[in-house]
């Protein structure tokens, strides 16, 4: 699905850019030329970019591409990178004042594939700083806008990314998703967006937030278009001690529009509660009807344990957190203070006092606390035992179900500064996706419908390496919606 | 032994038989190279950058572990320890910990040593992998005048092993007999090339008369850790003595003067937040991988110091010493099997070079080259042909080592023995014409004729044979008789 | 906990985590985190048997291992081409002692 600023040139999928890239090279550039063209009538009240490659320096690496043997399976397309993504020579600053400046040296392994497979980096997009949030109104440069209603969030923390490929100022997009960061923005701009199994994407090159819950995922307008960027990205990475080994077979060969397999489907009911909107569950509903018209068998399962997935979350994704940003002390890269005559501790309480925003210095205190001498025991560990019983509690639901379908988010995109000045409303809108990260299995979102004007995302998560049915699980409910 | 003196240990050992770096692939040869120029984004913490473990380190660790005695843990875990610090890159530094369920690679081991005939038992509480810190200069001389800090991020990451022992020393002398057999059994192992600069560290932990535990950081050798040591135990006793109370802290040995000074660094004890490393996780030990390890452990000292005062018949004193350093025990076996004559040749490496090397400040290996193979065989030779006098045979060892003088060099110049009586007669008439009252002195007490005996060894350069010099002497004095 | 004692908590928690904490947002501050913690409190009312195993990483493949085989390195001037946190190419620091 895309927004009202798209124009049909620049809405189309990789499929098609690439089928008439194949047949007439010139139209790359007119491609080019059009999403430029988007970008120029609409990308200064979106926001989505952070950093916008200049259209000159994009065309020579698609002249240098069309040249080359083969233009891959990704054929010229423009994809958009959140701003945690490492790129070699471009700055990265993860939404952050703190790199604001920093410039890295390397790609992360993701960017070397893109590139590999015929992916033109167009630019890096707008985040929640360090992906701490929900809404990317914590940016410490500016918040992106939802292109469906200027006055709302677009999601967090890869609303850019998110924005970028619904209002289509890019091809595809790559987001990171640690307890819905991809999910949650896909379901707010209508996009699709797919979170994988926890080591099928590798994390070398992506600034760590929560090391244990992190991975990056595609993000694009059309499921199809998921599955062929999963398919680039996607596999082993010696450079990642957390790479999962490779797996054969193609993502994009399960996203089809019929049913590969007649899925056993399971709602959990603690996700369709009294607290989810009932235009949201109307949606829904409409969704699971049609799915079940089509021969699906849909049941309501309790799962009690979830009450307390986010609290979990929370201690889990902080304690990280607050170690992961333990680097940021301005000395080799990031804010920079004079050094001379000043004690080290003295220099970085300034550092880190600059470059982090609220929320950051609020989640790194916070961390610290639970992982300290006497409470470790108490927060920690403890949250690291409830993230065993829930793991064990989806593993066996998924021993009998195939796939289980929920509302990505409870409530309907909320309004700018709605949620933001609250942290306890804010955690709250990641409530459906958050069980997911802590157990490291697969999740997509893919729009289901309207409400109120409004995008209504439809999560479909599985089993560990269920990638495959849940992209066609995806295509059908894509075909269904469209009907 | 002084009662009441309680040390422990903790000993740092770079694994500077690796040719990479403990989670990247930097060299870890690092001592060669220009100041950050062996760095990498791994080793430098950047942004996004993740550790992947060097197989081999892990072979090494598990090979100390066996020489140690060790129960070895069937898992690997890795934590992060937290401490902010200019050449800890991410703030952070990956080890282990012994808490919470976490445990180290290995521990209660246990490893004796002799002293004054007695068998001491030393507990091994654990040994730790971990990777080692960026280094710290000062632009200024004097470290308190410089203004700030300059850091070389080379050794940053490098392997270590931490070896910590119960607090089972009863004398600094103990201390530093233990760390000299663990220097030898790591080079056994090879696993430290304990010549290089800073390749072993140790720290102590010093108690006496119950007391508080002082800690004294960086130490960097067997003999600095019995002077430190020694001055410590010195400097707590005068303090209870006149009445004082030891209050617990952390001390710095400051070689060039002899003390120990309290540490300025702030410790923040017990803060350092260890949580299990999640982009580390847990990594198997099979019974097999241990067994192999097992199986391929070379000879080590204890096992070696049998078999040579066997094999080469030169007593357990010798062999003993020669273990304790792998380079000088090869080249003595080496040495023996080429040369012949092992007795000789020990006694020449144990009771000459090992002397000559350490009042003159050279490197073993230094040493060991000046007193090559060829060169033994030749004094060997030298000697049992009656060329030169066992004195001689000293001086030629000490010229070899302290000047780099040939062996046949000074055959040349003829410093070899006078074994011809006739020559000798003619000196020792000489000495007795100049010296009439120590003759006179000689004929009365017998004991007196060592003055005689030294004016002619005097007048010969030292080439005249002492015995023979002595015989001849006698026989004089006899001929002359009381007057 | 009350407001008092959460500030102390902070101005611990600044100096572990080296974070200079503006005082005038002290107060704010100190009521975020004790309605967060509050809300971390809830895991404390499941019972979980000690037996429970807790669970610090989905990765259930194996370990990635690593040959002990060199590449090359890099130089930190990639970081600061302009070099103005370098002198002599080691990094300039603030005072460590």
């Amino acid at each position: 699905m895309f927004s009202p600023q798209c124009t049909q040139v620049s809405s189309i999928s990789i499929k098609t850019l690439r089928e008439r890239v194949v047949e007439d090279p010139d139209f790359l550039f007119k491609y080019i030329d059009e999403v430029y063209r988007v970008i120029e009538r609409h990308e200064h009240r979106l926001r989505a970019y952070i950093t916008l490659r200049p259209k000159s320096e994009v065309v020579n690496e698609a002249e240098r591409l069309l040249k080359s043997k083969e233009i891959g399976p990704l054929g010229g397309a423009l994809v958009a990178l959140k701003d945690n993504i490492s790129t070699k020579g471009i700055r990265t600053t993860c939404g952050s004042k703190m790199l604001e400046s920093y410039v890295p040296p390397y790609d992360a392994t993701v960017v070397l594939k893109i590139k590999e497979s015929g992916g033109i980096v167009i630019g890096k997009t707008n985040m929640d700083e360090f992906a701490m949030g929900s809404t990317t109104e914590n940016s410490a440069f500016y918040p992106t806008l939802n292109p469906w209603d200027y006055s709302r969030v677009p999601g967090g923390s890869s609303g850019g990314s998110a924005v970028a490929v619904a209002a289509c100022e890019a091809t595809v997009a790559l987001g990171s998703d640690t307890g819905g960061s991809i999910r949650l923005p896909a379901a707010y701009t209508g996009t699709v967006g797919i979170k994988p199994t926890y080591g099928l994407v590798s994390r070398y090159g992506l600034v760590a937030y929560g090391s244990s819950l992190d991975q990056i995922g595609p993000m694009a307008r059309y499921v199809e278009d998921v599955a062929v960027v999963l398919d680039v990205i996607s596999g082993h990475d010696p450079r990642d001690s957390t790479s999962l080994k490779a797996r054969t077979g193609s993502f994009r060969d399960y996203a089809v529009d019929h049913l590969l397999k007649n899925y056993r489907i399971v709602v959990i009911e603690e996700m369709v509660g009294e607290g989810v909107d009932k235009g949201i569950m109307k949606v829904f509903n409409k969704i699971l009807e049609k799915l079940e018209s089509r021969g699906l068998s849909v049941e309501f399962k309790k799962m009690p344990l979830l009450q307390y997935s986010l609290p979990t979350y929370y201690i889990i994704a902080m304690a990280e957190a607050s170690s992961n940003l333990a680097r940021y002390d301005g000395l080799k890269y990031g804010v920079r203070l004079e050094v001379e005559g000043k004690l080290w501790t003295d220099v970085y309480r300034r550092v880190r006092m600059l470059g982090f925003g609220d929320e950051v210095k609020r989640r790194i205190l916070i961390g610290t606390y639970v992982l300290s001498e006497g409470l470790y025991e108490g927060y920690y560990l403890k949250a690291a035992k409830v993230r065993r019983l829930l793991y064990e509690e989806l593993m066996k639901l998924f021993g009998v179900y195939d796939l289980a379908i929920s509302p990505t988010s409870p409530i309907l995109p909320p309004r700018v500064g709605e949620v933001i000045s609250d942290p306890i409303k804010l955690y709250s809108l990641d409530i459906n996706t958050v069980p997911i990260n802590l157990a490291g299995l697969p999740a997509l979102s893919v729009p289901g419908g309207f409400s109120e004007g409004l995008p209504v995302g439809i999560q479909v998560f599985g089993p560990p390496l269920s990638e495959g049915f849940i992209l066609n699980l995806a295509r059908v409910i894509e075909v269904l919606r469209d009907a | 032994m002084r009662s009441g003196v309680v040390i422990g240990l903790e000993v740092h050992a770079q694994i500077t038989y690796l040719r990479t770096k403990l989670f990247c692939r930097c060299s870890s040869n690092y001592r060669d190279n220009p100041p950050n120029t062996n760095v990498c984004p791994v080793c430098l913490g950047l942004p996004g950058s993740l550790p992947v473990l060097n197989k081999a380190a892990l072979e090494k660790a598990i090979a100390l572990s066996l020489a140690l005695n060790c129960k070895i843990y069937d898992k690997l875990l890795f934590v992060r320890k937290h401490y902010f610090y200019p050449d800890l890159p991410k703030n952070y530094q990956i080890s282990q910990y012994d808490r919470y369920g976490l445990t180290p690679i290995a521990v209660n081991g246990e490893v004796t040593i002799e002293i004054d005939n007695e068998i001491r038992t030393i507990r091994i509480r654990r040994v730790n992998i971990e990777e080692d810190t960026g280094r710290i200069v000062y632009p200024e001389r004097s470290v308190l005048g410089s203004k700030y800090s300059l850091i070389d991020y080379n050794r940053a990451g490098v392997a270590l092993l931490e070896i910590v022992t119960e607090p089972d020393f009863r004398s600094p002398r103990e201390a530093r007999v233990f760390l000299e057999k663990l220097g030898s059994i790591l080079e056994h192992l090879e696993i430290t090339d304990t010549s290089l600069e800073g390749a072993m560290r140790a720290d102590a932990n010093v108690s006496v008369d119950g007391g508080s535990r002082i800690e004294i950081k960086n130490i960097g050798s067997p003999k600095d850790l019995e002077k430190a040591l020694n001055y410590e135990v010195a400097r707590q006793l005068n303090i209870i003595k006149s009445g004082g109370t030891i209050e617990r802290e952390t001390r710095h040995w400051i070689k060039e003067k002899g003390v120990t000074v309290t540490s300025r660094v702030k410790e923040l004890e017990g803060e350092y937040r260890y949580f299990p490393d999640p982009d580390l996780p847990p990594i198997p030990i099979s019974k097999d991988l241990i067994e192999f390890v097992s199986k391929s452990l070379p000879e080590l000292p204890d096992s070696r110091a049998r078999r040579i005062a066997k094999e080469y018949e030169v007593g357990d004193y010798v062999a003993s010493v020669l273990v304790l350093h792998k380079k000088l025990c090869d080249h003595f076996e080496y040495s023996s099997k080429v040369c012949g004559n092992p007795k000789l040749i020990s006694s020449l490496l144990v009771n000459d070079l090992l002397r000559w090397v350490d009042e003159a400040g050279i490197p073993l290996a230094v040493g060991i080259s000046r007193l090559n193979t060829e060169r033994l065989c030749k004094l060997v030779h030298y000697f049992s042909n009656g060329l030169i006098s066992i004195k001689l045979l000293k001086d030629y060892v000490r010229l070899a080592v302290l000047e780099d003088i040939n062996p046949e060099e000074l055959v040349s110049r003829g410093l070899t023995t006078i074994g011809e009586e006739e020559e000798i007669e003619r000196v020792v008439d000489e000495v007795f014409k100049e010296n009439p009252k120590a003759v006179a002195d000689a004929i009365k007490d017998p004991k007196a004729i060592n003055f005689l005996v030294g004016q002619v060894m005097r007048k010969t350069r030292g080439r005249a044979d002492p015995k023979l010099v002595n015989e001849i002497i006698r026989r004089r004095l006899s001929e002359y008789g009381p007057k | 906990m009350s407001r008092v004692s959460w500030e102390k908590v902070i101005k611990h928690l600044s100096v572990l985590a080296l974070i200079e904490i503006d005082w005038v947002r002290a107060e704010s501050l100190s009521r975020d985190l004790e309605r967060i913690i509050e809300m971390f409190n809830k895991i404390n009312e499941l019972g979980v048997p000690d037996e429970v195993e807790p669970l610090y990483t989905t990765f259930f493949g194996d370990v990635n291992l690593r040959d002990d085989l060199e590449s090359e390195s890099m130089g930190i001037g990639e970081l600061d081409p302009v070099g103005e946190r370098l002198e002599d190419r080691y990094l300039k620091s603030p005072r460590t002692l």
